[in-house]
């Protein structure tokens, strides 16, 4: 086994106080709290691997598996939302080349840590999803892609690995079912974009992590040129819940189209942040109050960044009225995205906010398209004028264009991800803006900035 | 052939065809940067919008292959702001040096900025900052700022020569080319990265800073360089000067390369290489001067039957009408039966690749025509060693050489030159002014060089190929046919009887 936090002192996993809240409906983390939960015997004493014995030992045809999780209507917990079922279902059934499942778990986005609280407390879980994953699409290979920064993380996945191993849950043969399969740990080098999809796929290969063109689609053509799967963390978390209790049970917990639990990372001026999981479709007042313990010193909710920073945002109006559940808060303009929830209360310049965000995805631009290479460059040096109160009335418009021009014009969405925020804060919160126009010492469209024609 | 439609027209175009090829031939242009033909598909600057019916968001034309019912729209307001702004992105931190920079007039962003550009930009921020001028060894020049990162390079170093030399570094605005801790290239196709370069970010030193571009003309050509005949674009001012060449598209032969061995080959054609005029012991006279006094001597020895004391020394650098027009004139005219050459037959049978790609371990350009033309007409060769002997034992008394121009030849030459008896009357017909220093007692009848010479060579593979070039550098070198046809007009023009000097 390799010693990956051997260079690293004073490891440890996250602070985050796992504590069950009044208003939580716990599936993936019932057994968070129970000591040793990371390692195999205490978490086969809890029913682990119940499912994946369920699948093996009856040797489940593959189609039956994939519709079992189709019929749960589980959606990718990564932040596209995709349902899962049918992305195991796109991997071609008669093909020479190998398949593979890659496991997500560069978990990077700002404001999302959800996934690191199965990494570090609940790698079997995800394992055992893995496994189950892995013989419905009939992958011999899965690998786990995690985040570099993830030290702690790894050493408890990779030693959940190995015990698997020794437990003939992975190797030959799993359970005398006669499915072989193994189970790769790789550790990311620290870059955002390696958490794309496609982009995670490249930086496994071994090039740089740029995310690829599709046509083709992973499904189809992924890793090494195979049908490959890329599923969150949490979505494989899931896997061995909805086989134990049946795609009804947990299409029953949620909305309609929202089916199942969510986790979600709080952070911001909330009195508890930490990670929760909740039904979907739960009022987001009831889980601000109930959860998260309301907002810290009473103060009052400004705006709420719902799935992670790359979510538009939304103000406390929008906020206070939706549910937690990928369609209301679609409605409102955002997205559920990852469930990294940023509360922002009135202390907070928004302006700032944004341009702190802009700065991070100035920095993780990969650089391949040039929309989003020029582009998120561009909004960070516009949007640092306004901080420094040297912004024009004009360069509302140009964010305004500027984002426009970079939405839905890339390989990936990493444009969109600073574009649609930069659109939502213009169109929700315009006063902030305008305080930075109202002290701006630049009055004429010159000076203070470098002209250039062309 | 698939049925797609344009814009609304219908047009029938080879099915897998990419679309901005197919585009292309329809004399539809859809703007690109890193997409080429000869390249993998990038799909990174994202100039090539365009827009499908059903269809809310742009797609990329270069990740589109034409098949039956393909319809899209190039030229709708919505494509057209989007190429505009595309373009804005890749100007904003672009330094628009244009009136320093070596690929003004033949620049992507000039070409496209004039065509979809938003002309007033919004840009108001400082601009990124990056190396300029970086060395890259003995070839090239790269200037990051310049770059667009489009990528052509990089793939081409990684799917067309193989060397893996050059990548992208960084990320995001701070990108850029470069390669593994600063080393200089060693790729030999090196070269063609600068000719895929749609801006100036890879400028090569030869050509850098030496002529603007809108000043010279292309006229195309073959490379003299190897067996391999790669189509070239010579790319010339006037007709005085040639400044570089460039390889042509030939699916045949070369695709769209050439080594980097084959670049300089134009060199020997300009002046400083070049025998201006016709010289006898070191003193000029005029080309038809010359031919008349050479005349003189050949007449001579004609009217007394001594032709067996006549020899001609060719190689396989000339093309198949010369060699054709020198066996016809001296041999069936004149009735000269001495002939030696280069051995071309080792050379064919020895010739295989050298790298892979490209370059051929023969170097002569027309060994196959040579062998071609030669066995067509019967001519009896006889080799370097032989001619040597004769030489020495004093039997030749009238030499005819027909020198290359290119330093593979030069061997040859001194060998001959060594093995020359002083007495011994010789002409040189080279254009090559080397070559007329080692024979500067003899008669020297400046030539064309290859890149101003009409006709045909044949590469390695035996495939015909013409060069059409259409300018001459100098009015005192003549093509060989010239010379030849002067110097038999002059034998049939009646003289007065002239004694061997």
């Amino acid at each position: 086994m390799i010693k990956h936090t051997q260079h690293y002192k004073n490891i440890r996993p996250m602070y985050v106080d796992l504590t069950p809240q009044p208003g939580e409906k716990r599936l993936l983390m019932e057994h968070v709290q129970v000591p040793n939960i990371h390692t195999l015997p205490v978490y086969e004493s809890k029913g682990g691997y119940q499912a994946l014995k369920k699948v093996l030992e009856s040797k489940m045809d593959r189609e039956t598996l994939i519709k079992e999780v189709q019929g749960s209507a589980v959606r990718g917990r990564g932040g596209a939302g995709f349902p899962t079922g049918n992305k195991w279902n796109f991997v071609p059934k008669n093909t020479d080349k190998p398949h593979y499942l890659l496991c997500n778990a560069d978990e990077s986005e700002p404001g999302t840590f959800k996934d690191r609280v199965i990494l570090e407390h609940l790698p079997h879980m995800m394992i055992e999803g893995m496994i189950i994953g892995s013989y419905a699409i009939q992958a011999a290979r899965s690998y786990v892609y995690i985040r570099g920064e993830y030290t702690y993380a790894t050493e408890i996945v990779d030693r959940a690995i190995q015990e698997a191993y020794k437990a003939g849950y992975l190797g030959k043969n799993i359970l005398g079912s006669g499915f072989d399969h193994e189970m790769v740990v790789h550790r990311g080098a620290g870059a955002y974009i390696c958490g794309e999809e496609t982009g995670l796929i490249s930086s496994l290969e071994g090039k740089k992590g740029w995310p690829k063109l599709k046509p083709p689609f992973p499904a189809v053509e992924g890793y090494l040129r195979c049908p490959t799967v890329v599923n969150n963390v949490e979505t494989l978390a899931c896997v061995p819940w909805i086989i134990n209790h049946g795609a009804e049970a947990y299409a029953k917990i949620g909305t309609p189209k929202s089916t199942g639990t969510k986790m979600w990372s709080v952070s911001g001026d909330v009195t508890r942040p930490g990670v929760y999981e909740v039904e979907n479709g739960i009022p987001f007042k009831d889980f601000l109050e109930k959860v998260c313990g309301g907002m810290k010193g009473g103060r009052k909710l400004k705006a709420l960044i719902p799935g992670g920073s790359s979510a538009p945002i939304m103000t406390a109006e929008e906020a206070m009225s939706c549910t937690l559940d990928y369609e209301s808060i679609a409605s409102k303009g955002s997205m559920l995205g990852s469930g990294g929830m940023v509360v922002l209360d009135d202390s907070r310049d928004l302006v700032q906010v944004l341009k702190n965000l802009a700065e991070f995805y100035r920095e993780e631009s990969c650089g391949q398209c040039t929309p989003c290479r020029e582009g998120t460059g561009w909004l960070e040096k516009i949007l640092h004028s306004f901080t420094e109160r040297q912004a024009r009335r004009e360069d509302l418009q140009l964010l305004k264009t500027t984002s426009q021009n970079m939405i839905g014009r890339t390989i990936c969405v990493l444009a969109d991800s600073i574009a649609m925020p930069v659109l939502s804060y213009l169109e929700k919160f315009p006063g902030e803006f305008e305080n930075y126009l109202q002290g701006s010492s630049n009055t004429s469209s010159m000076s203070g900035r470098v002209k250039h024609n062309g | 052939m698939a049925k797609v439609k344009i814009n609304g027209k219908d047009f029938e175009v080879p099915t897998g065809q990419n679309l901005v090829d197919a585009a292309e031939n329809l004399g539809i242009d859809i703007p690109h940067y890193c997409y080429h033909p000869g390249l993998s598909i990038a799909g990174q600057c994202r100039m090539c919008y365009v827009e499908q019916p059903g269809n809310s968001k742009l797609q990329i034309a270069c990740n589109m292959k034409c098949s039956d019912g393909l319809e899209v729209i190039t030229d709708s307001p919505k494509v057209k702001d989007a190429v505009k702004w595309s373009l804005e992105f890749h100007l904003i931190n672009h330094p628009i040096d244009c009136p320093i920079c070596d690929q003004a007039g033949e620049c992507g962003l000039q070409d496209y900025y004039m065509e979809v550009g938003k002309y007033s930009s919004e840009m108001r921020e400082h601009k990124q900052i990056k190396q300029k001028a970086v060395d890259l060894g003995e070839k090239i020049v790269l200037d990051k700022e310049r770059c667009i990162l489009c990528g052509r390079c990089v793939r081409f170093t990684q799917e067309v020569s193989k060397t893996s030399e050059l990548g992208i570094y960084n990320r995001g605005d701070r990108s850029v080319i470069g390669t593994v801790n600063d080393e200089v290239m060693k790729d030999n196709y090196q070269v063609n990265t600068v000719d895929i370069c749609p801006v100036g970010a890879l400028t090569s030193k030869d050509f850098r800073f030496e002529q603007r571009v809108w000043f010279l003309k292309e006229v195309s050509s073959v490379c003299n360089g190897c067996s391999a005949g790669c189509n070239i674009d010579t790319h010339h001012k006037s007709g005085k000067h040639i400044y570089r060449l460039k390889p042509r598209y030939n699916p045949e032969v070369n695709e769209y390369w050439m080594c980097d061995d084959g670049r300089p080959t134009y060199k020997t054609a300009n002046y400083d290489h070049r025998l201006t005029a016709a010289k006898l012991g070191g003193v000029e006279l005029p080309t038809n001067e010359a031919v008349t006094t050479w005349m003189n001597d050949l007449r001579t020895l004609i009217a007394t039957e001594r032709t067996d004391e006549i020899a001609a020394w060719i190689h396989p650098d000339l093309t198949s009408e010369e060699i054709t027009s020198i066996v016809k004139t001296l041999r069936d005219e004149f009735g000269i039966s001495q002939f030696y050459s280069e051995d071309a037959d080792k050379s064919a049978r020895d010739d295989k690749t050298v790298d892979q790609l490209l370059k051929r371990a023969d170097l002569w350009c027309n060994t196959q025509g040579f062998l071609k033309v030669t066995s067509a007409l019967k001519l009896k060769l006889g080799s370097l060693n032989q001619l040597e002997e004769r030489l020495a034992q004093a039997k030749i008394n009238h030499l005819v050489i027909f020198g290359s121009e290119k330093n593979v030849g030069v061997q040859s030459l001194k060998r001959i030159r060594a093995a020359l008896p002083a007495d011994c009357f010789t002409v040189l017909i080279s254009p090559r002014l080397q070559n007329a220093e080692l024979f500067s007692h003899s008669l020297a009848i400046p030539s064309i060089s290859h890149y101003e010479k009409n006709g045909t060579i044949m590469n390695w593979k035996k495939i015909e190929q013409k060069l059409g070039s259409d300018f001459r550098m100098f009015k005192s070198a003549w093509s060989v046919e010239e010379i030849l046809t002067s110097l038999s007009q002059e034998y049939q023009r009646p003289q007065k009887e002239v004694s061997r000097a």
